[in-house]
């Protein structure tokens, strides 16, 4: 089955810094993987490559085997580390947006979550607290049946019942053959829905395992062995 | 994609522009009325003073649109492009010849749409203040043929035909303007920081360079005229279409140079904060 992200010496500088450097990776259908790091390991450059928002500086990078393009975008759902909704769009404004855009994107399964949410459709963006708007965006991303979810920090910034759901959110919510990336340093948070873990660090893979792996090699958690590995 | 692209462009500009083009076509009537009621009127009055208020206010909200429409044209494309939005609006399965098109457009249509505000709302402004009716369009048409024999006489051609090559010339200029403001952002926002004043800086230096480029024309292709029999077997007719079509040619140019730049950046040194 193809891989649903792959990167072959991947590198991305930006000047004379490099974000990332020589970076090979595999993300195989159907798994949920944590790409862990530190802050400025390249977690979000890797991310932006992925969806075509950055270019590399050098080696491959394929999305389904596609290089990041119109086509590949179709594919990705992704969920950036900042809100992105346009301001002035209200709740169905958004759906209709989505639902114009991506052939993938549920409504009615959309319309259903914001629903169970307290979340009113007419309610403006500019109307919506910070956690509100949060919510919405990963209800948008995550009523799509993408083949690549990509995540970047979804958890960073809510209270931890809002993390839970947001986690419960994404593990309802992707298809079977699809593979779900998620980026962040909340380890203990999401080590529970991980099926591999990606360490990143000064933009190079140190460790690609699963996470039942790393508990039979190492006896310890992600969460114990990232601190381990990255401690200051 | 592109249709759907403009279709959602409309909906972010029209919130903007419809409302503002309403009020200033009830502006323009009751400036009408204010013209009328100027005419009729000797004494000063607070009515007087409140006509005149009006007639400033029909001016300075037709000015106020013009300006509006301009920066509407840039903020939509910093905003959803190169702001945060444009982790939305970059990551979406269309093209980035697509989402330049999507702007251009649009903004073109709402160029065109203050353009048509402003002769319709002469219009209404004239014919309610009376100084225009209906059945004087006869006239129009009248001065129209008359012109048309007058520039025939000379030699200097079709009015129609420098008609049609002033509102290309005004369509390729809209373009040139866009476009130029869509390079200079592109420019500016591959950046790492200060994007907004390196924007600015792009857009500065592109008009230094298009200065220097024009002024080394001029002085490369004025001594060959100077020297040459161009203008003895040229004829006045022929003289004018040939600057206007190069004029035209010129803003076709730079209109593809500016988009090629933009599409460049976008596509290749995207760099969203």
């Amino acid at each position: 089955m193809e891989t649903c992200l792959e990167c072959r010496a991947l590198t991305k500088r930006f000047g004379s810094a490099r974000a990332l450097n020589g970076v090979n990776l595999t993300v195989a259908p159907g798994r949920v993987v944590g790409l862990l790091g530190p802050n400025g390991s390249g977690k979000t450059t890797l991310i932006k490559l992925a969806n075509g928002l950055l270019t590399p500086s050098s080696g491959e990078i394929a999305v389904c085997g596609l290089t990041p393009g119109k086509e590949s975008k179709a594919l990705v759902s992704y969920l950036p580390d900042r809100p992105c909704l346009p301001e002035w769009m209200s709740g169905e404004g958004l759906m209709d947006y989505y639902a114009d855009f991506f052939r993938d994107f549920d409504r009615a399964k959309a319309a259903d979550m914001m629903a169970r949410l307290g979340l009113r459709e007419e309610q403006r963006v500019s109307q919506m607290s910070k956690g509100m708007k949060e919510k919405v965006q990963l209800i948008l991303v995550m009523s799509r049946k993408a083949k690549l979810y990509l995540l970047d920090e979804p958890i960073g910034g809510v209270d931890p019942a809002t993390r839970d759901y947001i986690l419960d959110t994404i593990i309802r919510n992707y298809a079977e053959d699809a593979s779900v990336v998620i980026s962040t340093h909340l380890i203990s948070d999401v080590e529970n829905v991980l099926d591999d873990v990606i360490f990143l660090r000064d933009g190079t893979v140190t460790m690609q395992a699963s996470v039942d792996d790393i508990r039979e090699q190492y006896g310890k958690s992600v969460d114990a062995l990232f601190r381990e590995v990255f401690k200051c | 994609m592109l249709g759907k692209l403009m279709k959602h462009e409309f909906r972010a500009t029209g919130r903007i522009m419809l409302p503002l083009l309403a009020a200033e076509l009830i502006l323009a009537v009751l400036a009408g009325f204010s013209v009328r009621g100027l005419e009729r009127m000797e004494d000063m009055s607070f009515l007087h003073a409140l006509y005149v208020l009006t007639l400033i206010v029909f001016g300075l909200g037709m000015f106020a649109i013009a300006v509006v429409v301009f920066v509407l044209m840039i903020q939509r494309f910093y905003r959803s492009l190169l702001r945060d939005e444009g982790y939305l609006s970059m990551t979406l399965p269309v093209t980035v010849d697509a989402q330049i098109w999507a702007k251009l457009l649009t903004s073109f249509v709402w160029f065109l749409a203050v353009g048509a505000l402003f002769f319709l709302s002469m219009f209404v402004v004239m014919s309610i203040g009376s100084y225009i009716t209906l059945p004087d369009l006869e006239e129009f048409r009248e001065f129209w043929r008359s012109m048309e024999a007058e520039l025939r006489e000379l030699g200097v051609g079709s009015m129609a035909l420098y008609l049609f090559e002033m509102l290309a010339a005004v369509f390729l200029g809209v373009c040139v303007t866009c476009l130029r403001c869509y390079a200079s952002m592109a420019i500016g926002c591959s950046a790492a920081d200060h994007k907004l004043i390196l924007s600015f800086v792009a857009y500065f230096l592109i008009g230094i360079a298009l200065g220097m480029t024009s002024n080394a024309a001029v002085f490369a292709v004025l001594p060959r005229l100077e020297t040459s029999s161009f203008f003895e077997h040229v004829s006045p007719a022929r003289f004018m279409h040939t600057v206007m079509l190069g004029n035209l040619v010129i803003g076709a140019g730079l209109s593809a140079l500016f988009y090629l730049v933009t599409r460049y950046f976008l596509k290749n040194k995207l760099n969203l904060a």
